[in-house]
Parts: C-alpha cells; structure tokens; sequence
C-alpha cells in the first residue's frame, strides 16, 4: 500500500455545499398535508376575521387590490384567493448583499446561513477579573458586536446587534448612528433597525457605497423588518417600515412573533395558524406594493412560559415553532428567517449551552434559509461577544452535522478495510491524510485530555478562551475600510437624519 | 338567596373562572336588592384576593388570575352603576396605566394591570398607543396617585421622558408617582429621565409600588 507522507498532500477543507442535496437529513416536523393544513386555517382567518390595519395607506392599497376594508375599524379581509395569488409573485430565492462580504443565496434547498442576533439592550462580557457582568448597550457595542460578527466565518448576514440606549431620547437619530457603526463593522447584508422615516437615507447609505441608484435597487444592502402586534393588528411601524422598504425594493421580513396563551392559542398549530396568517398577509402586502419584492418568512414566536409570567427563547417550543416554520416555508417554495441559536440563560453556561442547539440544530435540520440569535442571552435583552464566538463553533458543528453520512462505494471504503485486515489502523490511508481537515474541528470547544488543555489553556473554562479570541478581534481585526470620500458622505447623511430628528415628533 | 349565599356565589364564579357565572350573580343580586357593596367586597373581592395568594404561593399561575380578574370584572361592571356613589373596599390609590404614545404591545401592560388591581389599586387602563397628553389628562381629570408607562421598544421610549415633561408642564409631577416598564427598559433608564419607579415585571411592580405609596 502506497502511503502518502502528509506534507506532501493538499488537504482540502470541504467546499460550503451551496445547493442542498443530501435531504434525507432534512427534520420534518410538519407534513406536507399538515403544511397545507395550517395554510388553510391561515385563509381562513384572514378570510374571515381579517387583520387590524391602522394606517390609512395600507387600507387604501388592499381595498384596490380586491380586499374587503372597513376604514371605520381598520379591519382588512383578504380574499383567499388573492392572498395565494400574492405569495406567488414573491421571488423563490434571491441574493443578499453587502458593501463587500461575498453576496450568498437564499432559498429552499440551500444550507442554513446564520445571522447574529440583534437588537439586544445589555452586553455581557468579562471584567478585568474575569467576572461575567452585563450593562447598558452603547452606539460602540453596535460597531464591536458587527466587526466581531464580520471576522467570523458563519456570518452571511447581521441583525442591528444592540441599541446605541444613550441616543434614546438625545434628541440625534439614534437608528441612523446604529446604521453608521454597523455597516463600518459588516460588510454583508443586514437586517436593520432604521425606523420607517428614515429607510430613505438607508437607501442613500446603499447609494453612496455601491455608485448608483441603479445598482442601490439591485442589490439593496438592507432587509426591514415589518412585524405585526400579535394577534393580527398591524400598526403604523408596520404600513410605514412596509410601504418605504418596498419603494427601495428593500427585502420584506414577514415576521410572525404570536406567544402562544397569549397572543395566539396555547397550541402549537393554533399559533402558527395566527403566525402565518399574519406573516401571509404582510408578504401580501409587500406584493401589492412592488410586486415581485423579495420576501422572507419569518418567525419570532414562541411560549409565554404561564409560570414565569414571559416569553420562552431557549423552549423547544421554540425550537419546534421554528422549525415547522421552516416547513411552512418550503411549502411556500420562500426563504425561511427563524430563531436560533438562542438562549432565556443570562451566563455562558449549561443552560445557555443546552437551549442554544436545540433551538439552533431543529431550524439547522429543517434547512432554515437564515437564522438569527448567535451572542444572544437572557431571552434577547442580551447580547455578547463571547457568546457569539461560542455560537461560532456551535454553527460549524451544527452544519458538520447537517452534511449527513454519504452511502456509496468510495464512503463504505471496502478496499481500505480489506487492505488493513484485522488489528491494523487507518491512520496513514490516503482517504484519512485527504480528509483530516474535513473532520469537525471546534476553535473554541476542548477535545484534549486534562493534561494537555492544563498545560495549553490553564484549565480555563470555553467562554474564557472564547473571550480571549474575541479581545484579540477587537484589537487586531480590521474589516473591509469604507473609502474616505464615501465615509464623508455617510456621515453627511448621519447628519441630515439628525437635523429631521431635531424637528420631528414622531416615532415612525 | 340569602346575602351570605350571593356573596358565596360571587367568590366562587372568581374562584372557579366563570364569567358567565360573575355576571349572573350580579344581575340576581340586583334584583333581589341586596348589599351590592357587600356582594363586591365579601363576594368578588374576596375571591380574587384568595387567587392573589395562591398565586404568590406559586399554587395558581398567569391563566388563572388573568380568567378570575375577567370573571370578578365582569361581575363588578354589572354592580357599579347601581351603587349609587357608594365605595366598595379600600382603593391603595389610583393607578392610571398606559402603553406609551406610538406602542401597541399591550399584553405585559394588561398584566401588570390586573396585578395592581388584584393588590387592592383602582387601576384605569388606558390602552396601548396612548398620546403623552391623554395620559396627562386622565392622571389630572382622575386624580391619579400613580401613572405608569410601558414600551416594548427602544425607538417608543423616548416617549416616556415625553411624559415625564409633560407631567411637569402640567404642575402634577410633584404629587403623582410615576412608574416605567416594559421590555428594554430599565432602572438607568428610570435614572436618566427622572421615573420615580422601574419595574422589571408584574410582581416588581406591586412590590416597589406598594412599598412608594407606604403600604
């Protein structure tokens, strides 16, 4: 037998599969006859009940499509046909794009991509003394949690990781200084915090850093998020964050965030019935505004824990709610955007460890489009970089895992076996040389024995190590710089937002 | 049906969540021309003060205190205008409770209220998305002895410091006690815009609010 000294080989990481094809691994948790199911019950309520739409411009626009609209009550309801009409016309998969992170697709059928969580109002991380403490989150946080976010390799995509808290009330525009800091730290595609006013000057952001208006609509940096209040009213943040994105061909997220027993039935297949109804007549919607508008469907919900008195992000509700989302997704042929990795823990701990892949690893399995919540703790309140470096190493395995085990002649390696015969090993095989590094291999997570992770680590604790990785990215880690000129215009508009601000009362 | 067997009737449409029970009740009650004040007292309140416990005792949970305070509500509305201007039971104060100008999340807000009103406060819910000045105006045209505000957003809480100035504009902030929740609020945030009271939840809030009216 030949044996190939290791120097002399290339080993190959594996390439990312893009395309899916292993989906025999994929976690149903809903039929397909189910899906169609909970689809029905959704027409249904939209049919019948109909929505709660309070602003005037939403009303108008339904009541053109073919919508029964009561303008007294705000009332909207949707005939069933139309609204299967509209989701139609939502793009199967479409690209995300940064100022300069590579632009990935998204879709059913493509591996999970993951975001990290946003928009917490505390950040955790070590003191001096090693003690894990949390605070009130700052504009720097926003800029710190992105870069770490950009240096990592899991992250496709950003959520406005935490609020600039001191700007609240400051008088100054604090979503367009969140914006400024974000996108200096990421250079992907966002899912962003800018209130409805000021979606235009996220357009000029995209303008200024891509050249063109044109090229501004192609390749919009930004997804808005344009949730509902559970049960099924639809408030001014959502007709204004809809009808400005749509006007920038801005992504749609179609967010259903119902808490089941309380603003959705306690049973799972009622609240995803009140989810989806909700997350189906905001694509609606987006598609009567700009048809042909690039739409997630996504999902926030999970329990009100009856014995805690709020909501659950570490449940396997959660986890199961996520995933059957991902299920109604794929039913809708729609990019999924779901919960997960996430966590109710508030320290980096057994809990945090535990909630964190079974609500990550269902969504993983069920072949999430996008997931949101790596560096969160304490049920969203929370974000840390420590954290999210953890979640790091938790996403590699969670992908590792999703590849499956391939059944064919190279892969059951009858000649390796044979060859090697009883009491032999397999370290020297060409397979084994040429695949070393595509085993699982943990950055973070220790596999030595005691003596050895003693000797290189002091014994120190993964959320340590994790925090030693994360100061040397805050020191050391430079993400792509923003030209000088297009800084300056950036910042020009920072401004213009905060002279609208100085003016304005409103919130939208 | 005696008075002790109405009073008894009323405490257990609380005690056993039935509205339809709570509103029956009443309407007999009122009928018959018994002690309304003596039907609220002995009969609802008494049943929601004992699920108040058994819920502190961790015996009873949110869905049962939410479905008792619906029943004692809804047996309570039919009472009040036949009392003719006479009181039931002690008020600790007037708590005026409200989501803040340009919010709609409304659950934790409710919840907090049913909390107060279960702790013995008469507690005017406004509704959620509520103008800064409405909230002026009936913690004025009530006499409110506490306002609180609540905001599931970071982008509505500036709306709270709204109010605190308005409050001040309007010459009560000296005599109101004013209270903030809600998800991403927090005591720095209480600190910074000058709140009398932060509250994390439901429980913090009847603690920390019975505790700044001397109870």
């Amino acid at each position: 037998m030949k044996i190939i000294h290791f120097a002399d080989i290339d080993c190959v990481v594996p390439a990312a599969k893009d395309k899916k094809e292993n989906v025999k691994m994929k976690l149903s948790v809903l039929t397909t006859e189910e899906c169609a199911r909970i689809h029905e019950g959704a027409l249904d309520v939209l049919e019948k009940t109909g929505g709660k739409f309070l602003d005037p411009r939403i009303q108008e626009v339904c009541k053109k499509n073919g919508c029964n609209v009561d303008p007294a009550s705000g009332i909207i309801k949707f005939p069933r046909e139309l609204v299967n009409n509209l989701i139609k016309k939502a793009p199967k998969e479409f690209e995300i794009s940064g100022r300069s992170k590579k632009a990935v697709k998204v879709g059913v059928g493509y591996q999970s991509k993951f975001a990290n969580f946003g928009t917490a109002v505390k950040y955790a991380t070590f003191d001096d003394n090693g003690k894990f403490v949390s605070r009130a989150t700052n504009v720097k946080d926003v800029y710190t949690m992105s870069k770490i976010a950009d240096a990592l390799p899991n992250f496709d995509m950003s959520v406005t990781p935490c609020s600039a808290n001191e700007l609240i009330g400051s008088g100054k525009s604090k979503d367009a200084h969140e914006q400024l800091e974000a996108i200096q730290g990421f250079t992907g595609h966002f899912m962003s915090d800018w209130v409805a006013k000021n979606i235009k000057y996220g357009f000029e952001f995209e303008k200024i850093l891509l050249g063109s208006e044109e090229e501004a609509y192609k390749h919009p940096f930004y997804t808005i998020g344009c949730p509902s209040a559970s049960p099924l009213v639809f408030d001014d943040r959502f007709a204004g964050n809809i009808i400005e994105s749509t006007k920038y061909k801005m992504p749609t997220m179609a967010m259903g965030m119902a808490l089941n027993g309380a603003t959705c039935p306690v049973s799972l297949a009622g609240g995803l019935v009140v989810a989806i109804s909700e997350s189906l007549a905001t694509i609606a919607i987006s598609q009567m505004l700009q048809p042909g508008n690039p739409c997630w469907i996504g999902s926030s919900g999970t329990i009100m824990d009856m014995k805690n008195g709020g909501p659950s992000c570490g449940a396997p509700e959660r986890a199961l709610i996520s995933a059957a989302y991902v299920n109604m997704a794929e039913y809708y042929g729609l990019p999924s955007f779901i919960a997960g990795p996430e966590t109710d823990s508030k320290l980096i701990d057994y809990q945090a460890g535990h909630e964190k892949t079974i609500t990550g690893y269902m969504a993983t399995l069920a072949k999430a489009s996008m997931h949101f919540g790596p560096g969160m703790l304490e049920g969203g309140l929370c974000t840390s970089p420590d954290m999210l470096m953890l979640d790091n190493d938790l996403i590699s395995m969670m992908k590792y895992g999703d590849n499956g085990i391939v059944v064919n002649d190279e892969e059951l390696a009858l000649d390796d076996i044979h060859a090697v015969g009883p009491g032999g090993d397999f370290f020297g095989l060409p397979m084994t040389i040429a695949r070393m590094n595509m085993q699982s291999t943990p950055e973070i997570f220790n596999r030595q024995d005691e003596g050895n992770w003693l000797e290189s680590f002091g014994g120190k604790e993964s959320a340590l190590i994790a925090h030693e990785k994360v100061t040397d990215i805050i020191k050391n880690y430079q993400p792509d710089p923003i030209d000088r000129d297009q800084m300056a215009e950036l910042e020009k508009i920072v401004s213009m937002a905060d002279e609208a601000a100085k003016n304005s009362t409103s919130v939208y | 049906m005696t008075q002790a067997d109405l009073e008894a009737k009323a405490k257990q449409a609380v005690l056993g969540y039935q509205k339809a029970d709570a509103e029956a009740v009443a309407k007999q009650a009122i009928a018959e021309g018994a002690d309304l004040v003596g039907v609220i007292e002995n009969g609802f309140t008494a049943g929601i003060q004992e699920v108040g416990e058994l819920f502190a005792q961790k015996k009873l949970f949110l869905p049962h205190i939410m479905a008792a305070a619906a029943a004692m509500t809804a047996g309570i509305d039919i009472l009040k205008p036949e009392l003719g201007g006479k009181t039931a039971g002690e008020s600790k104060g007037k708590f005026v409770i409200a989501t803040i100008e340009g919010d709609i999340h409304s659950i934790g807000k409710d919840i907090v209220a049913i909390m107060l009103g279960v702790a013995g406060f008469e507690v005017l819910n406004l509704g959620r998305d509520i103008p800064c000045d409405d909230i002026v105006k009936a913690c004025i045209d009530n006499k409110a002895d506490i306002v609180g505000s609540s905001a599931l957003m970071t982008s509505t809480m500036v709306n709270q410091k709204t109010l605190e100035t308005k409050l001040k504009a309007a010459g009560i902030r000296g005599s109101i006690i004013t209270n903030v929740g809600g998800a991403p609020v927090s005591q720095d945030w209480a600190d910074q815009i000058g709140a009398d009271v932060y509250s994390e939840n439901a429980n913090d809030c009847v603690k920390k609010i019975l505790e700044a009216v001397g109870d």
